[in-house]
């Protein structure tokens, strides 16, 4: 009975149907049939051989990273950079967008707007020289250092591994902000301007309109990235920073699950291994994407996703 | 008017797209091989269009498709091809993670077929190709099957001839020596034009480690190249040489040339690339470091005009009692040239190889063309004036003309004789002093030799395994992880290890090092499994030399 409705309704909507065909297709051939390649996780991969002809080794290569204590290094590393990327990215970016959404001279907000993206652009290779010359123990940093006497002598940031983390997080906040505010930016001017009109009034002044105008017009925006964000939580430096910017003297700091990835599983071809941890990274993400929707239902009606 | 404009587009685009294709057309009346040459030397890109490249390509009467990838890509291009199983006809410089792939052909047959003069080069040395696994021959590497002269010797103590020159040309030994000398080279000549000097070279990042740490401990000991391994002659017992009590004495004599400012802390995350640019600008006073990869900067310090900053060569000793096998050889192989399983014309691929290892190849890829970069002079082959000369300034040169620069393909590269009674390789003895440039002569003459190889006695005794750093561990083996996490341990505790401030620390640090390779890391797997590969090695050579 329920199947005839069922079939019904698709003959109905069969112009709709035919519609997303395509689209389940690609979804099916493109999202969901190359999770069969994660069997390989499960095997002892050997191209020669392929997947189903590779010896069986059960879950040998989780057991591999979930009880060796470097990985727990290495994930505290990701924790940790990755959360301060968010927590700094976002309130730079929220910070910048207001600043410039409070500026009166056209020319003024886009050259600034402009200049403040650029660095997006900047491939990492290029800004990782830049912060190794800059940060160098000749370079320019110690020296501006030295000749105001702050510090007596010169020390190389790069090689040491505790200030590795703000380093890198400086350079990232410096590379996304004028990027990640663009979307600031936009939430920012559909706000309607009636509210600011009625708030000037009432004799609000410009830090009330803010605090109480704009910063909760695009709480529903900020709360989004956030959630969007926290889910990304486990790639969200990426390879490049962490690859780049670290050295044999940082890698206990600097060290995150993609290097770990790179180094302990593509470098060495052993591709299972690589293909174990991305499960284990798809699989911690997905609980953490939910986790965040269910906590963001407590700032924002009806949670974002 | 719109209609003339739109014509006149469409015109072009046809004759655009015509154009390349029709130039296509005529180029593919010759095969077309691809071939993929993995290297270390950054510049051997240019080899592309080397002339010595086209003459073997119109005597073959085939075209190379040129892929170079060099530095640390590598080992990453490496993974990416066995993943994708897309590989180039012709692939140079493969190791056995290719073969474990599947992605080589055997070559015995082909080498029948289509290769009597690799036969003839290698001799009864071939046999030391075989892979140990199966027994096939699956690459071809560069054959060091006669005896040779060192001209110039692959690891060894550089120092700059200015140093040796101020300090009235010294005695350099032992360790203590080189302490000794850097300290009083810098109380005459504290900086370079107002910039401070590098008194001891070291880049420690990726690769470099082993050539500046890991391997200067080797020689200093008297051990030929094993690499991470030392290995007790009589058992044949093998132990991570980091963990060694070499090694520790070796990081205590760094530990004392950073305690006196000798050694800058940079040193540890210095990259290849700004290493290379920091001797080319003639700061680093001295070094222990295979002389053959400081060659280009070199070439760079004489064409900027600072010929007295280049290196003399030295063997080095951590005390009198220990004698120098720095550069004694040993034969092994651990990788070369391989035809892929994708091959379209094996035995044209297997041509190309036969022609680079006959004498002609030999000839053509270490002199280059007759008359046009060397002459035949009393039936002896000598570089023209001005290849030699170009050769000394200008660090592109070699691969651009690809001359001299091929040293990981299957040609003999090196001062020993061809067939024909000469010399195999430009550099050798005889022409070495010849060639030399007036600073050199000048050293060469204060130290009463010749060449730099003049200094390194390479009659000591071979192991008879050949060199621990060609023996091959199973790709992907709990061994193989245990090395890896071994050289990230070592890549971070050493500079902690050199930067100790007193004796106890520097004993406390060197102590929790160790612990962590054995406890951490399992090293002791590896220790294992190399053992077990020496003992394999020795009965496929059948218990050569």
């Amino acid at each position: 009975m329920v199947k005839r409705t069922l079939a019904q309704k698709l003959w109905n909507q069969r112009i709709l149907v035919a519609m997303a065909l395509p689209f389940m297709v690609w979804m099916l051939v493109f999202n969901f049939a190359p999770l069969m390649g994660w069997s390989m996780a499960f095997v002892n991969y050997k191209p020669r051989y392929g997947i189903f002809s590779s010896e069986w080794v059960g879950l040998k290569y989780f057991a591999e990273f979930i009880t060796d204590n470097r990985f727990y290094e290495v994930l505290r590393n990701t924790f940790a950079m990755s959360g301060l990327n968010i927590f700094f990215g976002t309130f730079s970016a929220i910070g910048l967008a207001v600043l410039l959404s409070e500026v009166r001279s056209t020319a003024f907000k886009r050259t600034i707007q402009t200049v403040s993206y650029l660095p997006h652009f900047i491939s990492w290779v290029v800004v990782s020289n830049i912060f190794y010359t800059f940060l160098s123990s000749e370079g320019l940093f110690n020296d501006v250092l030295l000749r105001l006497g702050i510090t007596s002598e010169t020390v190389s940031y790069m090689s040491k591994e505790t200030s590795f983390w703000g380093i890198v997080t400086f350079s990232q906040v410096w590379k996304e902000m004028g990027w990640n505010a663009i979307l600031y930016l936009a939430a920012i001017t559909a706000i309607d301007p009636q509210l600011y009109e009625a708030a000037t009034l009432d004799g609000v002044t410009r830090f009330g309109k803010i605090r109480y105008i704009t910063i909760p017009c695009i709480m529903p925006t900020i709360m989004m990235l956030l959630v969007l964000n926290i889910g990304n939580l486990l790639n969200a430096t990426g390879f490049d920073p962490s690859y780049l910017m670290g050295n044999d003297m940082t890698v206990n700091y600097s060290e995150n699950l993609a290097v770990y990835a790179y180094t302990y599983g593509m470098q060495m071809s052993r591709y299972s291994m690589s293909t174990a941890l991305s499960i284990f990274n798809s699989m911690f993400s997905l609980l953490l994407v939910w986790s965040a929707n269910k906590l963001s239902t407590r700032f924002i009606e009806g949670g974002i996703l | 008017m719109k209609r003339g404009l739109s014509l006149l587009l469409a015109l072009m685009l046809v004759i655009g797209l015509a154009l390349p294709l029709a130039g296509a057309i005529a180029e593919d009346a010759r095969p077309t091989l691809t071939v993929f040459d993995f290297t270390e030397e950054l510049d051997q890109y240019l080899i592309n269009n080397a002339t010595t490249i086209k003459q073997m390509e119109d005597d073959l009467g085939v075209n190379l498709e040129i892929e170079v990838v060099s530095g640390m890509s590598t080992e990453e291009k490496t993974s990416t091809m066995i993943a994708s199983g897309d590989y180039a006809d012709i692939m140079f410089r493969v190791d056995e993670r290719m073969i474990e792939a599947g992605a080589l052909l055997p070559l015995d047959d082909l080498l029948e077929s289509d290769g009597q003069d690799v036969l003839a080069a290698w001799g009864d040395s071939i046999n030391k190709l075989r892979y140990p696994d199966d027994g096939n021959i699956y690459w071809i590497g560069s054959p060091r099957n006669r005896p040779e002269e060192i001209t110039d010797p692959g690891a060894c103590l550089m120092v700059q001839y200015e140093v040796l020159d101020k300090l009235g040309y010294p005695t350099i030994k032992t360790l203590d020596d080189v302490y000794q000398m850097l300290n009083d080279y810098l109380a005459i000549q504290p900086d370079l034009n107002g910039t401070p000097f590098i008194p001891w070279g070291i880049w420690a990042d990726s690769w470099g480690y082993n050539h500046t740490v890991n391997n200067p401990a080797l020689w200093v000991n008297g051990f030929t190249d094993d690499s991470n391994a030392y290995v007790d002659q009589q058992t044949y017992d093998v132990t991570y040489f980091t963990a060694t009590d070499y090694f520790k004495n070796y990081v205590s004599f760094l530990n004392k040339l950073y305690l006196n400012n000798l050694l800058s802390e940079n040193a540890f995350i210095t990259k290849y690339d700004e290493f290379n640019s920091q001797v080319a600008s003639g700061r680093v006073l001295a070094m222990i470091y295979n002389a053959s990869l400081a060659s280009d900067s070199e070439a760079a310090l004489r064409a900027a005009g600072m010929p007295e900053r280049c290196y003399a060569r030295f063997p080095i000793l951590a005390d009198e009692s220990v004698v120098d096998r720095s550069n004694v050889y040993c034969e092994s192989y651990d990788n070369g040239v391989g035809i892929s399983t994708s091959c379209s014309d094996p035995a044209l691929a297997m041509k190309v190889i036969n022609y680079i290892a006959s004498l002609k190849g030999n000839i053509l890829f270490n002199w280059g063309i007759e008359g046009v970069h060397y002459d035949v002079i009393d039936g002896k082959r000598v570089w023209k004036e001005e290849v030699a000369q170009k050769f000394a300034t200008d660090p592109n040169y070699r691969y651009q003309e690809g001359i001299d620069c091929l040293g990981w393909w299957p040609l003999y590269y090196g001062s020993m004789k061809l067939d024909d009674g000469d010399y195999a390789c430009p550099q050798n003895k005889q022409a070495f002093y010849g060639n030399a440039d007036d600073w050199t002569k000048k050293v060469l003459d204060a130290y009463g030799i010749t060449c730099w190889g003049d200094n390194f006695d390479t009659s000591g005794t071979p192991t008879p395994y050949g060199y621990g750093w060609t023996l091959v561990i199973q790709a992907g083996s709990d061994a193989e992880l245990a090395l890896t996490k071994a050289d990230t341990v070592r890549h971070t505790e050493v500079p902690t290890v050199v930067m100790s401030q007193t004796q106890e620390e520097f004993d406390a640090n060197f102590a929790s090092m160790v612990d962590k390779l054995y406890n951490e890391c399992k090293i002791n797997l590896w220790e294992d499994a190399m053992k077990q590969a020496i003992l394999d090695r020795m009965e496929i050579w059948g218990g050569q030399k």
